[in-house]
Formats: C-alpha cells, sequence, structure tokens
C-alpha cells in the first residue's frame, strides 16, 4: 500500500514537473525603443494590457512594431495602482498619437496605409507601481493569410519605399478589398474624392507612368488603378517597386 | 445495516435484515425476513458461528468475513465499465471526433501551450483540439490554478503516445475521460444495491449521462468541468462505499475526488460543506471524517480566496439592474453610486460603458455577502434572478458553443447529438423550470425516507443518503453561481448544476422504488435491543 502511494505520488510530481511551463524571460517595458519588434503570434498577447516579451529582430516573423513611446498623463496616471482595462484603454487611444504613424511609413502623399493598426501596451502591475508610466505603441500589421495570424518579416520603418509595402497597400479583386501583397486587379492611390481627370494625374504620379495602365473612379470618389485588361497581379504598381 | 458491519461501532438496528443463512428455510425469522432478501446482499461466507459470536468479536475471522454480506459482482462490473468506455469512446470518436469549444477558455497556458487555431475565428464556432508549445510571458497567462491542469498534464503527457500532434491534443483528455467514465459506472455495479440487472441499469443511466450531448462535449475541451464532471462521479461512488461502511481508507480515498471538484473551479467550493456532512453522516470513523473534511475544507477555501474575484459588475448591473425600474435606489441599498443607475444592464464591452467606468470604479464595491444580504430584503429581485438561474439549468448545454471541428463540414456553432437522453428529458424542464426544485425536492425525500428505513441494508441506505446529498449539492452550487454570475453565460456556468440535478433522476429512480418497494414496516420488537437474545434463539432453533 504504502509503496503504491509512493510511486503515484513520484509519477504525479514527475507528471506536473514535466508539463509545468518553464519561467520564460522578460524584458521591461520601459526598455522598448521605437523601431522594436514584437512577437505576438497569440490573441492573448495582443489583447493584454502589457508586454515584457524580449523584442525580437524586424527581419523574424513578428506582429507588431513600435512606432512610437510616450508617458501617460493625466489623473489616472498619478494612481499608485494600474487601473484596470476599462479606464486604460480610452488613456492608451489617447495618448497613441495617429499623426507620426505615416511619417514612421515613409508615406508620400499618393500612398495609402491600409489594415495597419495601433495596440497600445502599459507597464505590467508591478513596473506601474515602481513608477513606470511608459506608453508604447505599436503597429499591428495586417493578415496575409485567411487562416493565419498576422505576419511581417520586414521592418515597417520607411516601409513604403520598398516593395514590402504591398503588404499594407490597399488592393481591391472582384470588388473585395484585398492587400497587394495578395491577387488583385486594382490598387489604390491616395486621395479620394476627385475627378477622373485628377484621378488619372494621380495615378500617373503614383506609378510613375500611364502606358499600359488603366484607372477607375469608385462610387465613393476613390481613385483606383490597374493593369490593363484585367491582368491579375501580384505587388504594388508604384515607382520604382513594380515587378 | 448487516450484523458482519458491526465493528463499525455504529448503533445496531435489529430491523435490519439479517443476511446470514445461505439456505433459506422458510420458518419464523427467516421466512419474515425473506421478503427483503436479495441475492446481492448473500454474504460469501458461509457457515460463520451464532451472530453473538460474530458480534462479540469472533477472533478467529478473516478479512474476508469482513467484506461479508456485500456482493461486488466483480464481472458484470467489469463488463459494464468496459461497455461505457467503449460506448464513449465511439460516441466521442466514431464519425469524427466531436467536443465543446473553447471560445477563449486558455486554461492550458499554465503548462506552457497555446490554442493551436484560426485566427480569422472567435472561437465560440469550432472545437480546436490541438495546442502547441508557447512561451508566455507577462500578465497573457493568468496564474489561475485548476485541478484541470492535473488532467490535462496527463493529456500533454498522452498526446505523443497515441499519435496527436501538437504539445496536447484534447483528444488524448477525451480518450482518458471516456475510459474514466467506464471506472466510473463498472465502480457503481459493484457498489450500488440490487441485483446485477439493476445495479447495471443504474450505473448504464449514469453513463448516458456523460454520454450525453449535454456532457460528452466537456470532456474534448479545454474547460475545467470535465475533470470536475469525472471526478464528481468517483466521489459518488467514494460516498457510497464511506456510507456504506465507513474504514478509514475509504473516508480517506474519498479527498481524492473531492479534491479534484472542489479544485476545478472556485465556485466549487460549496462541495466542501456538503461533503463534510455527508462524512460525518453516518456514525463510525468520525475522527478520521471530521479530520479529512477539515483538509478539504482548508484546501477548498484556500482555493477560492486565492483564486476569485468576485465581479459585482456581472451581479449587480448585469443581473439585478437588468430591466431594473428602481436602478437608482437598489444601488443605493448596494451601496454603489446612483449616478450609475443609467449604466444599469450594460456589459464592460457595451461602448456606453466607457463614460461610466470612471465613476465605478471610484465607488465602494459590494462583497458577495453584501449582494446576498440585497437579495434577503428584496424578494422580487431573488424571484427575478432565481427564475434566470431555473432557466440555466433547465438550458443544459451552452447553445453557442460548436461541437464540431473546423472542416467538418459543419456550421459554425453546429451542435451535436449523438446521444440525447438527457437532453430529450430536459425538455420538460425547459417547458417548465420549476419543475427543477421539484425534482430536487422529491429526491431528496425519497432519500430521507429511505435512510429512516431500518429495514434496509448499508447499501440501500447509501443510495438513500446519495439522493438526500445530491439536491443538497445541487442547490449550494445553483446558489453560488446566481449570485456570482447572475444572469451572465448562466448555462455554462451551471455545468455542474446540471449535471448534479440530472444524477438526480436514476438516483430518485432507485430511492423511490426502495420507498415503494421496501415500506413495509418491520416489527417494533425487530427495532430493539432487547430483542436479541430472542432472535438469536429463534436463528440458533432454524439453524439447527
Amino acid at each position: 500500500m504504502g509503496k503504491t502511494v509512493f510511486l503515484w505520488g513520484r509519477f504525479t510530481v514527475l507528471l506536473v514537473a514535466t508539463a509545468c511551463a518553464a519561467p520564460a524571460t522578460t524584458h521591461p517595458s520601459a526598455a522598448m525603443p521605437v523601431g522594436s519588434c514584437h512577437v505576438m503570434s497569440q490573441p492573448e498577447e495582443l489583447y493584454a494590457l502589457s508586454d515584457v516579451r524580449p523584442p525580437v529582430p524586424c527581419t523574424q516573423p513578428h506582429q507588431t512594431e513600435t512606432y512610437l513611446v510616450t508617458r501617460l498623463s493625466g489623473p489616472l496616471a498619478d494612481t499608485p495602482i494600474r487601473p484596470p482595462h476599462e479606464l486604460l484603454v480610452p488613456m492608451v487611444t489617447a495618448g497613441c498619437d495617429y499623426r507620426p504613424i505615416r511619417p514612421y511609413l515613409a508615406a508620400g502623399p499618393h500612398d495609402a496605409q491600409w489594415g495597419v493598426s495601433v495596440w497600445g501596451k502599459v507597464p505590467t502591475p508591478d513596473e506601474w507601481a515602481a513608477g513606470d508610466r511608459t506608453l508604447r505603441c505599436d503597429l499591428l500589421v495586417p493578415t496575409t493569410h485567411p487562416n493565419g495570424g498576422p505576419v511581417l518579416t520586414a521592418p515597417l520603418r520607411g516601409i513604403m519605399n520598398r516593395p514590402e509595402s504591398a503588404a499594407i497597400r490597399r488592393c481591391n479583386l472582384d470588388g473585395r478589398d484585398v492587400q497587394c501583397s495578395l491577387p488583385h486587379e486594382w490598387e489604390w492611390v491616395e486621395p479620394q474624392g476627385l475627378t477622373r481627370n485628377r484621378c488619372r494625374a494621380n495615378a500617373a504620379m503614383f506609378a510613375g507612368r500611364l502606358r499600359g495602365l488603366r484607372i477607375r473612379l469608385g462610387p465613393d470618389r476613390s481613385c483606383w488603378v490597374g493593369q490593363e485588361r484585367h491582368h491579375i497581379t501580384v505587388g504594388t504598381l508604384r515607382e520604382g517597386m513594380a515587378a | 445495516m448487516t450484523l458482519d458491519q458491526q465493528n463499525t461501532d455504529g448503533p445496531v438496528a435489529w430491523g435490519d435484515r439479517y443476511p446470514e443463512t445461505a439456505e433459506p428455510r422458510k420458518r419464523g425469522l427467516t421466512r419474515l425476513l425473506s421478503r427483503w432478501r436479495r441475492p446481492g446482499d448473500r454474504p460469501r461466507k458461509r457457515g460463520l458461528s451464532s451472530p453473538l459470536a460474530r458480534r462479540g468479536g469472533d477472533r478467529t475471522r478473516t478479512p474476508h468475513t469482513r467484506q461479508a454480506g456485500v456482493r461486488r459482482y466483480p464481472q458484470v462490473a467489469v463488463v459494464v465499465g468496459v461497455v461505457w468506455a467503449a460506448v464513449m469512446q465511439v460516441r466521442l470518436f466514431l464519425g469524427g471526433h466531436v467536443g465543446l469549444a473553447g471560445f477563449g477558455e486558455n486554461l492550458p497556458c499554465r503548462l506552457g501551450l497555446a490554442n493551436f487555431r484560426n485566427p480569422a475565428l472567435a472561437g465560440w464556432e469550432h472545437v480546436q483540439p490541438a495546442w502547441i508549445a508557447h512561451t508566455w510571458t507577462g500578465e497573457s497567462c493568468p496564474p489561475e490554478f485548476s485541478t484541470a491542469l492535473f488532467a490535462q498534464a496527463a493529456g500533454k503527457w498522452l498526446t505523443p503516445l497515441l499519435g496527436y500532434p501538437g504539445a496536447l491534443d484534447l483528444r488524448a483528455l477525451g480518450v482518458v475521460f471516456g475510459l474514466l467514465v467506464g471506472v466510473v459506472c463498472g465502480l457503481l455495479v459493484a457498489v450500488v444495491p440490487g441485483r446485477p440487472l439493476v445495479r447495471a441499469g443504474f450505473a448504464s443511466a449514469v453513463g448516458l449521462l456523460y454520454a450525453d450531448a449535454a456532457f460528452a462535449g466537456y470532456l474534448i475541451s479545454p474547460h475545467a468541468e470535465p475533470t470536475a464532471l469525472v471526478a464528481a462521479g468517483f466521489l459518488v461512488v467514494a460516498l457510497l462505499l464511506v456510507w456504506e461502511r465507513p474504514t478509514a481508507p475509504r473516508v480517506v480515498a474519498t479527498a481524492v475526488p473531492a479534491l479534484l471538484v472542489i479544485g476545478a473551479r472556485p465556485e466549487y467550493v460549496t462541495f466542501v460543506p456538503v461533503i463534510a456532512f455527508a462524512l460525518l453522516w453516518v456514525p463510525g470513523r468520525r475522527i478520521v471524517a471530521l479530520m479529512v473534511a477539515t483538509w478539504i475544507a482548508g484546501l477548498g477555501v484556500f482555493h477560492v480566496v486565492t483564486e476569485t474575484g468576485f465581479d459585482d459588475h456581472r451581479a449587480v448591473f448585469q443581473t439585478i439592474l437588468h430591466d431594473d425600474p428602481t436602478a437608482a435606489a437598489d444601488l443605493a441599498s448596494l451601496g454603489l453610486d446612483p449616478a450609475l443607475a443609467p449604466a444599469a444592464g450594460l456589459s464592460r464591452d457595451d461602448a456606453a460603458w466607457v463614460s461610466f467606468a470612471d465613476r465605478y470604479h471610484r465607488t465602494a464595491h459590494p462583497s458577495p455577502l453584501r449582494v446576498a444580504g440585497f437579495y434577503a430584503t428584496h424578494p422580487w429581485h431573488l424571484i427575478r434572478t432565481v427564475g434566470w438561474g431555473l432557466q440555466g439549468v433547465a438550458g443544459l448545454r451552452p447553445n453557442y458553443l460548436g461541437s464540431y471541428p473546423e472542416g467538418a463540414g459543419k456550421p459554425e456553432g453546429g451542435q451535436e447529438h449523438r446521444i440525447t437522453v438527457y437532453s430529450a428529458i430536459w425538455e420538460v424542464f425547459r417547458a417548465g423550470p420549476l419543475l427543477v426544485p421539484v425534482l430536487w425536492i422529491v429526491t431528496a425525500g425519497a432519500g430521507w425516507l429511505v435512510v429512516r428505513r431500518r429495514s434496509l441494508t448499508p447499501s440501500e441506505k447509501a443510495t438513500g443518503r446519495l439522493a438526500v446529498v445530491l439536491p443538497g449539492a445541487a442547490l449550494a452550487q445553483f446558489a453560488v453561481v446566481v449570485l456570482v454570475h447572475g444572469r451572465v453565460e448562466t448555462v455554462r456556468h451551471m455545468a455542474m448544476t446540471s449535471w448534479l440535478t440530472a444524477m438526480c433522476l436514476p438516483v430518485a429512480a432507485v430511492a423511490v422504488t426502495l420507498v415503494l418497494t421496501r415500506l413495509r414496516p418491520v416489527p417494533r420488537w425487530q427495532h430493539r435491543h432487547e430483542s436479541c437474545a430472542s432472535i438469536h434463539s429463534q436463528m440458533d432453533e432454524i439453524k439447527g
């Protein structure tokens, strides 16, 4: 009896010991600079208020990239205990200014980023109690695969000057918006609300040419450019980046 | 109580059936008692000395003679157990596996696992059984504990052995839980009273309960419920054994399934008083029972204190204030800011809640006791909330969680109906949720009548005790779920209450049968200890 109990006890201890997760290394929230890239492959990690996983090189698969690091301010930021989620979300929304995004991406007047969303991260409760009020603002890249999560293997900083920007440009196939890194027929050209002639001029400036291209004015007066004869393509028509 | 169980130090009721005669001769006392005898209660050992010799402590008796009077029908138990283990495997896996969608349940993250799922889905649509190794950091994996982690750790160990992909495949858990259901059914055959067919029928009714579409899905899910439900089956077996003969090993062994149930979810702390009552109900080994009950209570309270965070938003704003014309006054009664009355009924995800969030977090928050006190002084609110709770029990299974894996050709949120015996019976409760407490009362009443009959065997009385305890456990669990979760996801939170209520059906059937068939009163003279000598003289005469 005693031996059986001992064996079962040892089995249980072994089972739990082998099954339990090893403690992960962490990185302070305050030490995540602008331009750092972060792996958040699980939705729970994205929705968590804080992120202390060490950043990865932006050439490795990642989900978010920090474009702004600032400090939380206001009455709530003075509280010694970190406020709950529903109070922090408005603070984060207000703190993560959208204006630095286009310069960060190096977007020109005819470039439109599409599918990129902003996610803020605040210090952990312990870091907050220690006085850290760093607010980290990340850009989340869009999903490129219908059954896969968002993944990018290139830095977002200055991406509009590189062919990888097709992953965050807006294109259209059969009336459905897709990223330009996926098969498409039309590509969006900023801005919208224009006449056909103005759209043609912008498309020419966007693609650096008009020969072999056609333009389409959407119902909302959005400006689209595509290759002739219903050509399905992948990538962007942006000047200097076309395949 | 049979005479061979007098070493339990309990009072001897001479009205209890005397099982010793191997060849019942229709004479005298034997003739009278033979009406209540069933094959299951005949002793295997024969040729024992007179009852007085045994009662006085026959030094020559062997361990086998201590077991005399209780038949286990091991072959029937094994057959029933194997059959139900097989039924569960077939029911879960034949034609493609089924389960229950996790929908955000991330308990296995404590084992370094992450669900491998289609990120385009919200989680309620399909069963996503595969979990992959993942390194969690910070607060993305909350530090919660559940005894379900033991089962999931075992599943993690079994996954590669069974050839499933990933670090943990919930189908491995389904295999294990299905086998354990078979073990529960087999053990029930051994411990419940009656002929083999009756025992097999009762165990099969319990097997059908586990196999029902309302509960089987949990067995392939990341929720904590399957561990608790299967452990509850073992707890029933353990309690029946304790009530049959409360030896120290049996009492101590009860602690294992009890702790597995109580530690699965903080709400299951309601089992602590129920189990303590159950252990202390029968005389004998009360010191050990008290000690075990204290352990269970201590660990249960520790678990609930460390794991529970009472969310008064659900209990107050989404339950008490739902469609409440006197919201401001009720908020004041609860000690909350009456200015929050316009937020009545809003969930935290509601965009309109944001404007109230700051004021809500600056106001005082009621404790569960204060909310309970509010219900005590506001009967109309109590009736409303109890009504929602009863509807939750009557709902039986959450209707928004899918049963099939992605790619099985089933629509999102599609639910399976492979075995639906209890689900079909539950149509009655859906039509009249008030019948749920009626079932509890009938079960407990029949059980109480069984317990009070001295003419019944310990195993029969144990069934009666089970019939009393089950509704008590269901009611306690119901009360806590109603208090803590209110009308938020009531059906899913009522899973244990629903299981206990469904268990009432076969238990009540046995108890009512015992009441109806064994209600024949035992002559008064048989109840008195003074009549022992008379009985013994008659027995000696019978035995020649």
